[in-house]
């Protein structure tokens, strides 16, 4: 705690540099979609994680497998702003150096939320979001709604 | 449709496997294995005293195989073809191999050869010059860092809060090959970061060999000081003490990039020699694609270092790169490097030559 608490206040004026502009935290337009995941409504910062690498197995056991809009999807900026912090090149350069590093395994991108969903509905264990404007995915893959 | 800036490639693959005389396996479809190619080229400029230098010159590519062997196993491997400028043909080499098994979530342990983790540099960039922020490695990566490690390596990442990492690490040292350690002097390293705040990453390792011979093999990267000559340079053990400490920083518009590195070769004939090399890296994006950078890179060995012998060299430089995408750079740098050579007379340092050299260099680097 004190640990934190110390790295936190030498921390601070980086993080300041680094927080996203105004409003950006209260993302989005966006539907959390994913199949035998076992999450349960996670908040931003956990959804961040997920989809900048950083797990890699389910509480299901399930590998994790992040699908990614590709740069054909017209949402593709906005997910990589909203929910990364990252413009679109630089989430694909993020995920890039993160393959070639053997950090994490390869992401899935895609063309358009239709094909993310189908995808999600037919793998275990991956992940995806998609514009909540979209024609609705199945009830049972969506994970939370941010509106 | 799937359209993955990694692109999958079955063609590549096959003329991977072809080259390396294995068989396909089974499971490699479109699906288990991707292939992606980076690779760089170079115009130099550089004036020494009295002389004026430029050529081109094609840089070392590299051919990247990343594999899910099943859910929980996976393969990466990363094959590197090179101009030999000792002789005048290429050589190839495996920079990297291994297998890693993810036993839960976001630990794992790795079986073969890696990138020694011992600084952010090394684990994070190595071949891609691509993702290198500016053209060169740290000169430390020519002398001191081991750059590769064949052997085995617990890795954790994204742990707690502060998402904390580790890697143990224990394997063929310096003065092995890939196929051969003679004895029985294996390295250990062990190394610890942290990511506090987004897009920072804080570490420190300590890396330790023992050099039976003072010879090192060709895959740890060690070179010895300009002038003197690894067949005439001291053949007892060495005891190479390694310590590195880095802070990286690479948010959307400030970069930052600090590699220090403490060495103590530790010899029976000269005692300790404590030898030191710091890099600094400072980014500033101006546009979108647009970064202008600077750097200060530090070298320098002790006069009684029997390893990489004496030397010191300091590195300024100032430069641009403009990111067209994520598969597409070129950086302009403008770079002044000043080199102390030393010469020996009966064992002992008689004088010291320095070079001064300014230069400037323009590389383009890619990813297919």
């Amino acid at each position: 705690m004190f640990t934190r608490l110390l790295l936190s206040l030498l921390l601070a004026p980086l993080a300041a540099s680094a927080a996203p502009a105004a409003g950006a935290e209260k993302a989005s337009g966006f539907i959390l979609i994913g199949n035998r995941t076992g999450l349960e409504d996670p908040d931003l910062a956990a959804v961040r994680a997920i989809f900048r690498g950083e797990q890699a197995i389910w509480p299901t056991r399930e590998t994790v497998l992040v699908v990614l809009p590709s740069t054909r999807a017209d949402f593709s900026e906005r997910f990589a702003q909203e929910i990364l912090q990252l413009n679109r090149n630089g989430m694909q350069r993020h995920w890039l150096a993160l393959v070639f590093q053997g950090r994490a395994r390869s992401p899935v991108f895609l063309d358009s939320a239709a094909a993310i969903i189908d995808f999600v509905r037919k793998t275990p264990g991956a992940i995806a979001m998609v514009p909540a404007s979209e024609p609705g995915p199945p009830r049972d893959l969506v994970l939370s709604q941010r509106r | 449709m799937i359209s993955n800036p990694l692109p999958r490639c079955n063609a590549l693959a096959a003329l991977l496997v072809a080259i390396l005389g294995t068989q396909p396996l089974q499971s490699a479809n479109a699906t288990s294995i991707q292939v992606n190619a980076f690779g760089h080229l170079e115009l130099t400029a550089s004036r020494p005293e009295n002389e004026v230098n430029s050529s081109f010159s094609l840089g070392e590519h590299s051919l990247f195989v990343n594999s899910s062997l099943n859910e929980r196993f996976s393969y990466l491997g990363e094959f590197v073809v090179r101009f030999n400028t000792a002789g005048s043909n290429y050589s190839a080499s495996i920079e990297r191999s291994l297998v890693k098994y993810a036993y839960s979530n976001n630990h794992s342990v790795i079986f073969g050869k890696v990138h020694t983790p011992v600084n952010y540099w090394n684990d994070s960039f190595h071949h891609g010059r691509l993702f290198f922020p500016v053209i060169d490695r740290p000169t430390a990566f020519s002398y001191l860092i081991p750059l590769h490690t064949l052997g085995l390596q617990l890795q954790g990442q994204n742990i707690g809060a502060l998402k904390w990492g580790y890697d143990v690490m224990y394997g063929n040292g310096i003065d092995s090959t890939d196929a051969l350690q003679e004895g029985h002097s294996p390295a250990a390293m062990v190394a610890v970061h942290a990511k506090p705040i987004e897009g920072m990453r804080i570490g420190a390792s300590y890396f330790y060999d023992r050099l039976e011979t003072n010879i090192p093999g060709a895959h740890a990267g060690h070179g010895i000081a300009p002038g003197f000559q690894r067949a005439n340079a001291y053949k007892g053990a060495v005891n190479f003490h390694l310590a590195c400490v880095s802070v990286a920083w690479f948010g959307q518009e400030h970069e930052f990039l600090n590699e220090f590195v403490y060495n103590a070769a530790q010899t029976e004939l000269a005692g300790t020699a404590d030898n030191y090399a710091n890099f600094t890296y400072a980014g500033w994006r101006l546009r979108d694609h647009w970064v202008a950078y600077g750097l200060a890179d530090f070298f320098r060995t002790a006069d009684n270092d029997l390893h990489t012998y004496p030397f010191k060299r300091m590195k300024f430089a100032l430069g641009l790169r403009h990111e067209f995408n994520h598969l597409l750079n070129v950086k302009v740098q403008l770079e002044h490097t000043t080199e102390h050579h030393a010469h020996l007379h009966m064992g002992k340092i008689s004088y010291w030559h320095i070079d001064r050299v300014p230069g400037l260099r323009v590389q383009a680097a890619y990813g297919f």
